[in-house]
């Protein structure tokens, strides 16, 4: 019974393992990457043009005294309007045809697999561009539509960012010892019940507060975090004489907290993400799904002449940034 | 002595102050109404003479005997007075490695947007209406910039902490090391003082550390 080799033209063996090796690499990190980004980053928001147009409203009003005898008092809402762009994000990985031909350590399949993988990390990409305010993956920076950075203590009109001193941006004590550490991320956890809503409310409600907090860091910090995150419960230790058992403060306090440590956060600064918040500080919208072709001297008389194979990979993609208030920067 | 009624049968008697007789229901007092009403407005009566200060009024109308304020000493200019406050044009450059850079607490963007009210109620963002952001600073904001700002340089594209990470025992946990080509965070950003909060003096504002 002949198998199926190919679609979409003519191939062999090798050109069949070569697409295979893509298409496996994406779809084998595609849902891991998804799901560490999940509670800090909205992925896949739907999108059907160029250009997406977004609107938040403002705060409903909230309930006022109403004297007898006289009418209600009246208010509306307000709404503020901001757009995302969508861009391609393309690449082509290209080879010679000798060199697949005497290709005898069958090299171009992980080589391929490498490419695929890089693919899929645009999320992480991106996601790391509007957190660091750096354009290695974005064509631009992304401000929130209040005007200001990611990161502010006011919003562009200069009022108190989310109606707290400081907004969500602290200075931060240094990384020097765990001690230092903890108080800088319970003052974050802190900050997220001070933030109000444009009505003077509070922002969170403690459901949402008490379902836990992400801190992103630096690699580079592995240790003193981990130090002063992840201390050792020992109750069942005696401690000497006069001294206080260690013990993990932020466990004894209920606190869940987990540490997420990356290489691409090269200095000491801290991101404690509130992971029960609403809407997640930043956002992707999937405008096409990415696609291969590939192209061979069959399918292509330009890679025919100068005895070339490629793989072509896109998307079209848009990032936003949404009101930051589901994040905290410790900044030290 | 007080001047609720008495709870015994009333029986004609005369008011401890005025003398004047008191009969019938006002005997239920040991004062006239006239010396009641004068108690409590802190008066004195007419005719008579004040009683003994037993169960005299002060100059408001209260006892206050036995009754002491408790009040601290406080220094009104010193926790009253707010910190002095100044406007900082907060930003960096283009080729700065991130385009919002914080330091201190304080963010340095490249630009800040604004939102813009179309009609009532309606509001949309623009984009990159303003280089850098102006902020409300006290003169600790500002100092803590400056100490914060020599900790950090620029390398290879990526901003680095000068500071080594120690442990509470002594042990590094990293050491900075600086090598050709590091470039001090201030070389990237800028903070002018100003004179309001849309003060933008200038085109081309000097960086906090001077390019070579």
């Amino acid at each position: 019974m002949p198998q199926m080799v190919l679609t979409g033209g003519q191939g062999g063996t090798t050109r069949r393992g070569l697409r295979d090796a893509f298409a496996n690499a994406y779809d084998s990190v595609v849902e891991q990457t998804k799901a560490d980004l999940a509670p800090v980053m909205a992925l896949d928001l739907p999108s059907d043009t160029d250009q997406e147009f977004y609107a938040y409203f403002k705060d409903a009003p909230f309930p006022r005294f109403h004297p007898a005898g006289e009418n209600m008092a009246k208010a509306g809402f307000a709404a503020v309007q901001f757009s995302v762009i969508n861009y391609d994000y393309s690449l082509e990985v290209e080879w010679r045809r000798n060199d697949e031909g005497d290709d005898q350590l069958r090299m171009l399949r992980p080589r391929a697999a490498q490419t695929g993988l890089n693919f899929v990390y645009r999320f992480t990409d991106a996601f790391f561009d509007v957190l660091l305010s750096t354009t290695s993956f974005l064509p631009a920076t992304l401000t929130a539509p209040d005007g200001s950075a990611i990161f502010a203590t006011t919003d562009g009109g200069g009022a108190n960012r989310f109606g707290a001193t400081n907004g969500n941006l602290l200075t931060g004590n240094g990384v020097a010892s765990a001690a230092t550490i903890r108080t800088d991320i319970f003052a974050a956890m802190a900050q997220f019940r001070l933030m109000q809503n444009t009505k003077g409310k509070p922002l969170f409600p403690p459901a949402i507060l008490n379902q836990g907090f992400i801190v992103y860091a630096g690699a580079a910090n592995e240790e003193i975090l981990n130090e002063a995150f992840f201390q050792n419960p020992t109750s069942n230790i005696a401690p000497a004489a006069g001294a206080v058992a260690a013990q993990n403060i932020f466990a004894a306090a209920g606190k869940r907290v987990e540490l997420q440590l990356h290489q691409q956060i090269t200095d000491n600064d801290m991101y404690v993400f509130l992971r029960g918040t609403p809407y997640k500080p930043i956002f992707h919208q999937a405008r096409e799904p990415l696609s291969e072709a590939y192209h061979d001297e069959i399918t292509s008389a330009e890679h025919a002449r100068a005895k070339l194979r490629s793989l072509m990979y896109t998307t079209r993609d848009g990032y936003g940034l949404w009101l930051p208030y589901g994040v905290v920067k410790i900044n030290n | 002595m007080t001047d609720t009624p008495d709870a015994g049968p009333s029986e004609e008697k005369s008011c401890v102050e005025c003398k004047t007789v008191l009969s019938g229901n006002a005997a239920r007092y040991s004062r006239c109404s006239t010396c009641r009403g004068a108690r409590r407005q802190g008066k004195a009566t007419g005719t008579a003479t004040l009683p003994p200060p037993d169960d005299a009024p002060d100059a408001g109308g209260f006892d206050t005997d036995g009754v002491e304020p408790v009040t601290i000493p406080f220094d009104r200019a010193r926790p009253a007075a707010p910190p002095h406050r100044e406007f900082y044009w907060c930003g960096c450059l283009e080729d700065c490695p991130t385009h919002a850079v914080t330091v201190g607490g304080i963010s340095f963007p490249l630009w800040t947007g604004e939102v813009r009210e179309e009609a009532p109620g309606r509001f949309k963002y623009v984009d990159r209406t303003h280089r850098g952001q102006v902020h409300h600073l006290t003169d600790r904001n500002v100092a803590l910039v400056k100490e914060r700002l020599v900790q950090r340089v620029v390398r290879n594209g990526e901003i680095i902490s000068t500071l080594d990470v120690v442990k509470s025992d002594g042990t590094v946990l990293r050491r900075f090391v600086p090598q050709d080509g590091d470039r001090s965070l201030g070389e990237f950003v800028y903070m002018v003082r100003v004179r309001h909060r849309a003060d933008r003096p200038m085109a081309d504002p000097p960086t906090m550390i001077p390019r070579e």
